[in-house]
């Protein structure tokens, strides 16, 4: 992805640009989406989430309350503002379906396997909870660097903390899972 | 901890993301705040041209109907001047409202000294903006790619917002077609196949709604002179046109 699409579609955003909000959209709903998945461990939620993001980005653009991007990509703005609505909806006692809705759910909108769509959100919550023994600085610069792919320096800026310290954090991750059944979480060839 | 942990689930696509992008467009109203200002404007505009036969319809959208607005106002859709901007690579224009015309006039084009829309319904912009039309919305974006000596070129993207009667596999053709520059009363060539420019506007490709052609449309000529940039649509006659200048 060129860089320089998200620079010129977020500066006609600020002037609540459709067709530039719409090119964002496609570009990053997807990552989006399944960032919000591993914090939230269901697809519903995570799909709530992914679009409670955009609608606040479309509406903070026609409000005219868009600030000029730092970056070449939106992602570290999308990302925060993704991070700050799976800690909302993780805070609150969000409804839960039922099973027999949910499984209604995914039956009626995809024609996917169910079995494969539950499995994914029970190995997520095993996942987490197999984090679970690390302190939360840590485990969010997995999920961002390790799990998202993004770079250290767009984890820097969507956490708001210093690269070094996303440098730092990762280590002192590594370190405490080597060895242990969750260690393969944590390798990215690119971190 | 258990003694195995599974990899991560692997990554899936949003379900159905048109139908969410519309639920997003159609949240709410825009701002009503400027609409006696804009009406003023627009009017004035009008009676200058000498089109007493159109109208700015000034309801606002009917979310039942979905972002498009309601289904039948025969007349183009007036929006926002918005705020503008002034960072690099922008001359602070381009906004595009909401709401549809039965024919090829635009269904957005706020009136301001940079955009109107004359007795014709053709779209006209200063430099940069988006037409957005029934079918089509047009964006020419500001500045101009690496210059290129003996070519003149610009960032253009064409998005697809509503199929035509006749639909191939659910998509529509977006192409060269509609584009034509003219330098002092001059047409020119197109540039379709250089290498230079990148990505290049697709000559011709297949889309579907919601899906844009984005990309440099390059011509022979200079692109330190004035030039007059159309689009328009044979099929629909949608049409805007730019005046960009060739001064820094």
């Amino acid at each position: 992805m060129p860089a320089s699409d998200d620079v010129l579609d977020w500066e006609l955003l600020r002037s609540a640009d459709e067709s530039a909000f719409t090119s964002l959209f496609e570009r990053h709903r997807d990552r989006i989406y399944n960032f919000c998945f591993r914090r939230l461990s269901d697809w519903s939620r995570a799909e709530d989430a992914t679009q409670a993001v955009f609608l606040q980005l479309w509406r903070r653009a026609r409000a005219g309350q868009v600030e000029a991007l730092r970056g070449d990509t939106a992602l570290p703005v999308l990302f925060t503002m993704a991070h700050q609505e799976c800690l909302t909806q993780q805070r609150t006692l969000a409804r839960r379906t039922s099973l027999t809705q949910r499984l209604r759910q995914v039956r009626t909108r995809e024609r996917c396997d169910a079995d494969e769509w539950l499995q994914a959100e029970h190995t997520m919550q095993l996942i987490r909870e197999a984090l679970a023994t690390l302190p939360e600085g840590q485990r969010e610069v997995i999920e961002l660097v390790c799990w998202a792919e993004m770079s250290i320096a767009e984890a820097a800026a969507t956490l708001g903390v210093a690269e070094g310290t996303i440098k730092s954090r990762l280590s002192r991750a590594r370190t405490t899972l080597a060895g242990s059944p969750a260690a393969h979480l944590v390798e990215a060839d690119h971190a | 901890m258990p003694d195995q942990i599974p990899p991560l689930p692997r990554q899936r696509a949003l379900p159905e993301p048109d139908r969410m992008l519309e639920t997003i467009l159609a949240d709410e109203p825009r701002p009503r705040r400027w609409l006696p200002m804009v009406a003023a404007t627009t009017l004035a505009v009008a009676l200058a041209a000498g089109a007493t036969a159109w109208w700015y319809d000034s309801r606002e959208p009917d979310p039942s109907a979905g972002y498009l607005g309601s289904p039948s106002p025969a007349t183009p859709t007036a929006s926002p001047a918005r705020p503008t901007t002034s960072s690099a690579g922008t001359n602070g224009t381009g906004s595009t409202g909401t709401g549809r015309s039965s024919t090829g006039a635009p269904t957005s084009a706020a009136a301001s000294p940079s955009r109107w829309v004359d007795a014709n319904g053709t779209a006209h912009f200063v430099d940069a903006g988006t037409a957005t039309f029934t079918h089509f919305s047009v964006t020419v974006e500001p500045g101009a790619p690496t210059p290129v000596a003996g070519q003149w070129s610009r960032r253009v993207r064409v998005c697809v917002r509503e199929l035509g009667p006749a639909p191939v596999d659910g998509r529509t053709r977006i192409s060269w077609d509609p584009w034509t520059l003219e330098q002092d009363g001059v047409r020119a060539q197109k540039v379709v196949d250089d290498s230079r420019q990148r990505p290049s506007y697709p000559l011709e490709k297949w889309f579907a709604p919601q899906e844009c052609a984005t990309g440099v449309i390059t011509f022979t000529g200079e692109a330190t002179q004035d030039a007059t940039l159309t689009y328009r649509n044979a099929d629909y006659g949608e049409t805007a046109v730019w005046q960009i200048s060739g001064k820094k």
